[in-house]
């Protein structure tokens, strides 16, 4: 290592005329922010583009010069969706499988979480180890047999087969008890020596303790149910029991395929996940960064 | 329940019946295997018996609607004869191979500019980044038929512009997959830069000052402080990079239906086919298992190679 006033030295020698530096330093903010820029317009204009369309008539979308704004501006690409299709159904069960699942994700990991964070008992080693050991396996494997489950219980086109399966998950406990080891242990001796029972450590101190952790868990499962394809491609097989992802991509592989009324799918389909993300950006982007960081 | 006044004598202050004792205590031995009960029989339901399920279905051809036959090992054996699986298992490491190379450098090129100080709009940066990784594959890619279109697709029209001929992106069997690939990057570009971005965030700046202080240009310090310090993350972006590769279906399936001539047949694809459009439970099976197995080795080497399994030189 050369001695730091041998190195200064070697800076002086080195250093340019102050104009020079300065129109470097304007050329690196124009740089730096013109590829971020040309970034974020690469990233933003398909979208863009599929919100102008929704708006165009059908003949609009196949016309040159591509046109930025639909002149006039329709809504009958809307309309179709509930005239033509059963749209509507597909949002409801999409809603209703999304809050499902999310709901007894939480509740099943959260619960085993807590088992495993705050608790001493035999077994609990090999246990967690298992849990960690699964997240491992690639769901390829389980795509049939659970197919196959689901015919022999009579689930196939139910919500039941939609949301059960999602609903044990080792991510989720991972997570959650990596909350609750927050949760400091005095707290729930103190409750003990009061009389309080265990369910009431976990229902009344523990998950409202980590009620952070769980709002971010809660968009990381709503969003991953109401994005997910395969399962519930496969899990049901008649129209009113299709999820939105499944209902749209049947509506693009139709003989007369209308992609107006496909691009206004898209967009009603996206705008749930896109409020609660401009709503809730902080938790959201916690939430998937967490997810990585810890991993 | 207020813990500054739980006091050791609390409990002798108020005397609980002797079966209230016993049943507290008992109370807090039994606790934690009743809160682990709903995840286990979930569990046991929905993940342990369907892989026992699944390689026992291995082990049968036609299994379902009328017959199965027991053919042992025989399932695994055809896979490496079956074109179509190698067909769709290059295809798979073509595009996990392409989107890798081409998706952590801009990631972390991205990463860097958002890093500097000299950025504006950052907040709004950080926002549009995360919004294709968001949005459904399905939607994504109904969206890109708008981009991919020969006669009026966006990127055909942009390239007119520069006087550049129309590409066939989706319609050719040997630019679909490129095709894919620029999709998945641009699904991924904005998360992945984020992700290196907390990464760069974490280098401590003492190193990077003490560097430049004696002289370090940007590329040394990239390459000797910055990069080393960004092994974990580029582990988990490759590692990541790769599982959702070979778990491509939603994108194959709407875009391209796997065409043109397979080009885009990936090995989940191909899985969906045998399973629940042939009806080849058995040999679907198998090929779950195929994949789990590529998917892990490949993992593996790649934990390897990025020396996850080193020992810390400090």
């Amino acid at each position: 290592m050369t001695s730091r006033t041998q190195s200064y030295d070697d800076a002086r020698r080195h250093r340019r005329p102050e104009s020079s530096r300065r129109v470097r330093h304007v050329t690196r903010i124009a740089v730096v922010n013109i590829v971020a820029a040309i970034g974020g317009l690469l990233i933003a204009f398909p979208f863009f583009y599929l919100i102008v369309s929704s708006f165009k008539r059908e003949n609009q979308i196949y016309q040159i010069p591509l046109s930025l704004i639909p002149q006039p501006p329709t809504l009958t690409e809307y309309q179709q969706l509930f005239t033509l299709y059963s749209f509507p159904r597909w949002f409801l069960n999409s809603a209703i499988v999304g809050v499902g699942a999310t709901a007894s994700a939480l509740l099943v990991c959260s619960l085993a979480g807590f088992a495993l964070a705050k608790y001493d008992f035999r077994g609990k080693r090999v246990i967690f180890v298992v849990i960690l050991a699964t997240l491992t396996l690639p769901f390829q494997v389980l795509l049939v047999p659970l197919f196959k489950e689901m015919v022999a219980f009579h689930w196939i086109d139910t919500y039941v087969a939609l949301i059960l399966p999602f609903t044990a998950n080792a991510f989720g406990v991972f997570l959650l008890r990596q909350f609750m080891l927050g949760v400091p242990t005095s707290l729930l001796e103190a409750a003990r020596l009061d009389g309080a029972s265990e369910l009431t450590l976990y229902w009344r101190i523990a998950l409202p303790l980590i009620r952070p952790g769980l709002a971010v868990m809660a968009i990381l499962f709503f969003t991953a149910s109401w994005n997910d394809f395969l399962w519930p491609l496969i899990a049901s097989t008649s129209d009113d029991m299709y999820l939105l992802s499944v209902g749209i991509a049947t509506m693009s592989s139709s003989y007369n395929v209308e992609y107006g009324t496909i691009m206004a799918a898209s967009v009603l389909a996206t705008l749930p996940i896109a409020i609660i993300f401009l709503f809730l950006q902080r938790q959201f982007i916690a939430g998937l960064t967490e997810g990585a960081l810890k991993g | 329940m207020n813990p500054s006044t739980a006091r050791p004598d609390a409990v002798q202050a108020r005397p609980k019946p002797l079966i209230g004792q016993w049943w507290a205590k008992r109370q807090r031995g039994l606790a934690p295997y009743i809160f682990l009960t709903p995840f286990g029989i979930l569990f046991l339901l929905f993940f342990a018996y369907p892989v026992g399920y699944a390689f026992y279905l291995s082990l049968f051809r036609r299994y379902g609607f009328g017959g199965s036959v027991y053919v042992g090992l025989q399932n695994y054996a055809n896979l490496l004869s079956d074109t179509r699986f190698l067909h769709a298992l290059a295809n798979t490491t073509y595009y996990a191979a392409g989107s890798l190379f081409v998706l952590a450098p801009l990631a972390l090129l991205l990463a860097l500019a958002l890093n500097s100080d000299i950025l504006w709009m950052k907040g709004v940066y950080r926002l549009l980044f995360f919004v294709p990784y968001v949005t459904s594959a399905v939607v994504v890619s109904l969206m890109f038929v708008l981009v991919f279109d020969k006669t009026y697709g966006l990127l055909n029209n942009a390239l007119g512009i520069a006087r550049i001929p129309p590409v066939p992106w989706i319609e050719s069997s040997s630019w679909s997959m490129p095709s894919l690939i620029l999709l998945g990057v641009w699904t991924l570009v904005g998360v992945n830069s984020l992700y290196f971005l907390a990464g760069l965030q974490n280098v401590p700046r003492e190193l990077v000052e003490a560097a430049r202080i004696d002289g370090a240009t940007g590329r040394r310090v990239f390459w000797h402080i910055l990069l080393p310090h960004l092994r974990p993350i580029i582990t988990f972006v490759a590692v990541g990079s790769i599982v959702g590769s070979y778990n491509l279906f939603a994108q194959p399936f709407v875009l391209t239906q796997g065409g043109p001539e397979d080009s885009t047949l990936t090995l989940t694809y191909y899985l969906f086919i045998q399973g629940f459009q042939d009806f080849e439970f058995g040999y679907a099976a198998a090929i779950g298992y195929a994949i789990a197995l590529i998917i892990i080795v490949i993992s593996l080497g790649q934990l390897w190679a990025l020396g996850a399994f080193r020992e810390e030189e400090s």
